[in-house]
């Protein structure tokens, strides 16, 4: 009997069978992929209304080629605004990073520019802005309204604050120099800080104008100022003029200041002379105390030294008038009107430090002591603008400075139209003084010895020898002129001078001959000529 | 001994030499000079007559090519040309405008003529010219200017017949005053 093995061989280890649904499963991934890079993205873009979108109508365009369609306009859950689903071109797919921006274009009315009035014929359209941040985002908001710089723009993009917002509003012109360089972005209220902010937004290369010493004003409309430094009306280009405007620049006087970066903040301040009024931080405040009318004298008015300004008119201190002079009543001192002024040593070329301002206080101290005082003067009579004037005067009482509150003060003196008074009060006095009785009856003893010089004046004019002068004056210039006719052309005087003047002329071009022959022939004294002959003068042939 | 004498001989026979004479030329008119009363003109005078530092000197100016000028050392005028140039000036502007123009030092007339030649030589294409201007001046105010320029050719070779075609020339300038002071009177 035999024993009968198994014939085991090993199968097939594949079986063509599952050829098929291998092709087709790398078939349908295929096809999958090529669905996926062929459809592009979808993605959300939110408004607050669906006004203007439409779906399966809208368009998405980029440099007004279209990138996709709108699918889908829904209402957002909490029913405050819409969503629009778009579906975009597969080239799309590379600008959608996470600044890339969305907005409706259709027609705008606006202060300076009308724009996108094709869409009235073609219909309100979502213009793409494509960003240069991290890809992959696929849900933005739309922006209100367009914006006005486009993405990646070269430039500074900064902050403006101030408490009014004036006449600048969005889309207003940045200018320096009466040339555009920005533009206001966009404005809002800030209401921490309760102060209106403007986003603006500098291109460059002009971006580089700015530092931190520059201060921004507004330049919107006309402005017309009279102060006690005269009537000053200013204007910026018509553009700002109509539609308003910022302009910047650093106050005179102040060094570069250092670079800035974006989203820096600067003030806005109302005018250029509020941006230069104040270009120095250190700064020493001081009450002067007026015994007379203040009426004219504003806050922002010049405190001048000798005709430099040196600083402003901080504020009249009513308040603490009423305050103050109720203690010191009985001093006597409730009637003066105190006046809190600044100086700033940075305005007479100290450094803009608070040493500075300790050394100007020092000086003044001192200066006090030597007839440093504060006045008032007029210093437009046309609408009575005063301002704080200080200088040494001559002939006022010893004075120190003082306090009030706890600011230093320094001595006054009365001026402007007062101290005319005074001043015209004085020479009435004096002229009240003077002994005009004794001065007419010297005058008329002068008088009298005058009649008798003029008398004895007349005798000696009458008197012969003195009538005889003029003849004898007459002959000598008669005398006078016939010497002098000798002398004059045609005299035989002149003749003869003018003969011994031609020999002479003769004699010295005979010399000249003479030299220039032996210049050229040193021997000629002595020895004969070999100088050449003259040419002949030749007729026409 | 002998050689002394030869050297001396030799010497004087060096240094001798035949001088070359000078010949002087007077610059006047041709026309014969009769005696009659001036009479001065009423409206014109004559002020200044200057003339180019060149013409200046006694040798007679020659052009011996263009730019390159030489005074004759031997043919030399008479009388300094600042002096006969006025001088025959002002005769021929007299004969030819019919009344004598006396030197405005002495003449009342409001009307002053003043005179420069600025050319006045032989050329070498056998020729002299004159180039002159001369204006008028009223009352201190110069009223019109005119500029005279000519040329003369020679009749013959020689310093002679350069000398008369100059003072033809200026015969010439002098004529054309006259007839516009004429036309001006």
């Amino acid at each position: 009997m035999t024993t009968m093995k198994p014939d085991i061989r090993k199968g097939k280890s594949f079986n063509p069978v599952w050829i098929i649904p291998i092709l087709a499963v790398l078939l349908g991934g295929y096809m999958v992929v090529h669905t996926w890079l062929m459809e592009g993205p979808e993605i959300t873009v939110a408004f607050d209304t669906a006004e203007g979108l439409t779906a399966g109508k809208t368009k998405v365009k980029y440099r007004n080629v279209d990138m996709g369609l709108v699918d889908k306009v829904v209402l957002t859950d909490d029913f405050q605004g819409v969503i629009a689903k778009i579906k975009l071109e597969p080239q799309a797919r590379s600008m959608l990073s996470e600044d890339t921006r969305f907005w409706l274009v259709t027609a705008r009315l606006g202060m300076g520019n009308i724009s996108g009035l094709d869409t009235l014929l073609s219909g309100a359209y979502l213009q793409l802005a494509p960003g240069t941040g991290k890809l992959g985002k696929r849900a933005y908001v739309a922006l209100e309204t367009p914006p006005l710089t486009p993405t990646g723009a070269p430039g500074l993009r900064l902050q403006l604050y101030s408490d009014d917002a004036g006449s600048v509003s969005t889309g207003d012109s940045i200018v320096y120099r009466g040339y555009k360089v920005g533009r206001v972005e966009s404005t809002r209220f800030d209401s921490d800080r309760r102060q209106v902010n403007y986003n603006i937004f500098i291109d460059a290369p002009f971006h580089e104008f700015i530092d931190s010493s520059v201060r921004f004003y507004n330049i919107s409309g006309i402005s017309v100022n009279a102060g006690a430094e005269g009537l000053e009306i200013s204007t910026g280009s018509m553009d700002t003029v109509l539609f308003g405007g910022v302009t910047f620049g650093t106050p005179p006087g102040i060094p570069s200041g250092g670079p800035v970066e974006k989203n820096t903040e600067f003030k806005l301040y109302v005018s250029k002379e509020e941006a230069e009024d104040n270009p120095f931080v250190h700064r020493l405040p001081l009450v002067v105390r007026f015994n007379q009318s203040i009426k004219g004298l504003k806050p922002g008015a010049p405190v001048e030294y000798r005709g430099i300004t040196i600083g402003r008119v901080e504020r009249l201190m009513i308040r603490e008038l009423a305050a103050f002079g109720l203690m010191m009543e009985t001093k006597g001192t409730a009637d003066s009107i105190p006046v809190l002024i600044h100086i700033e040593p940075a305005r007479i070329e100290l450094s803009d430090t608070a040493a500075s301002v300790e050394s100007f206080r020092n000086t003044l101290k001192a200066g006090v002591k030597n007839g440093v005082r504060a006045t008032l003067e007029t210093g437009n009579l046309l609408t009575g603008a005063k301002y704080v004037y200080i200088d040494f005067f001559a002939d006022v009482p010893e004075a120190s400075v003082g306090s009030f509150g706890d600011y230093m003060t320094i001595p006054t003196i009365a001026g402007g139209f007062d101290q005319t008074l005074v001043k015209v009060n004085t020479l009435l006095d004096k002229f009240n003084a003077l002994p005009l009785d004794d001065t007419v009856g010297n005058t008329n003893a002068a008088i009298a010895e005058l009649d008798k010089t003029l008398a004895g004046l007349r005798v000696m004019l009458e008197d012969s020898s003195t009538k005889a002068l003029p003849g004898e004056l007459k002959s000598t210039l008669r005398d006078l002129q016939a010497t002098l006719d000798g002398f004059s052309p045609g005299s035989p005087m002149y003749q003869s001078l003018d003969n011994t003047l031609q020999e002479l002329n003769r004699t010295m071009s005979n010399v000249e001959s003479l030299t220039r022959t032996l210049s050229s022939q040193p021997n000629a004294v002595i020895m004969p000529s070999t100088l050449p002959t003259d040419p002949i003068p030749e007729a026409k042939r | 001994m002998k050689p002394t004498v030869l050297l001396l001989t030799l010497l004087v026979a060096g240094c001798s030499h035949t001088p070359v004479e000078t010949q002087f030329y007077l610059l006047r008119q041709q026309a014969a000079i009769e005696s009659r009363e001036m009479k001065p003109s009423p409206d014109f005078s004559l002020g200044d007559v200057s003339i180019a530092s060149y013409i200046d000197q006694p040798g007679l100016i020659l052009e011996v090519s263009p730019g390159q000028v030489r005074p004759a050392r031997h043919h030399e005028w008479a009388e300094p040309m600042h002096r006969s140039v006025r001088i025959f000036l002002q005769r021929e502007i007299s004969i030819e405008f019919e009344a004598d123009l006396f030197s405005s030092r002495f003449s009342p007339a409001s009307t002053v003529v003043e005179i420069r030649v600025d050319q006045l030589h032989g050329t070498s294409s056998g020729e002299a010219i004159l180039t002159a201007h001369w204006w008028t001046i009223h009352k201190g105010e110069l009223k019109s200017s005119y500029q005279y320029t000519s040329t003369e050719p020679l009749e013959q070779d020689g310093y002679a017949a350069l000398a008369k075609a100059e003072a033809v020339l200026l015969s010439g300038l002098a004529a054309s005053i006259a007839n516009t002071l004429k036309a001006l009177r």
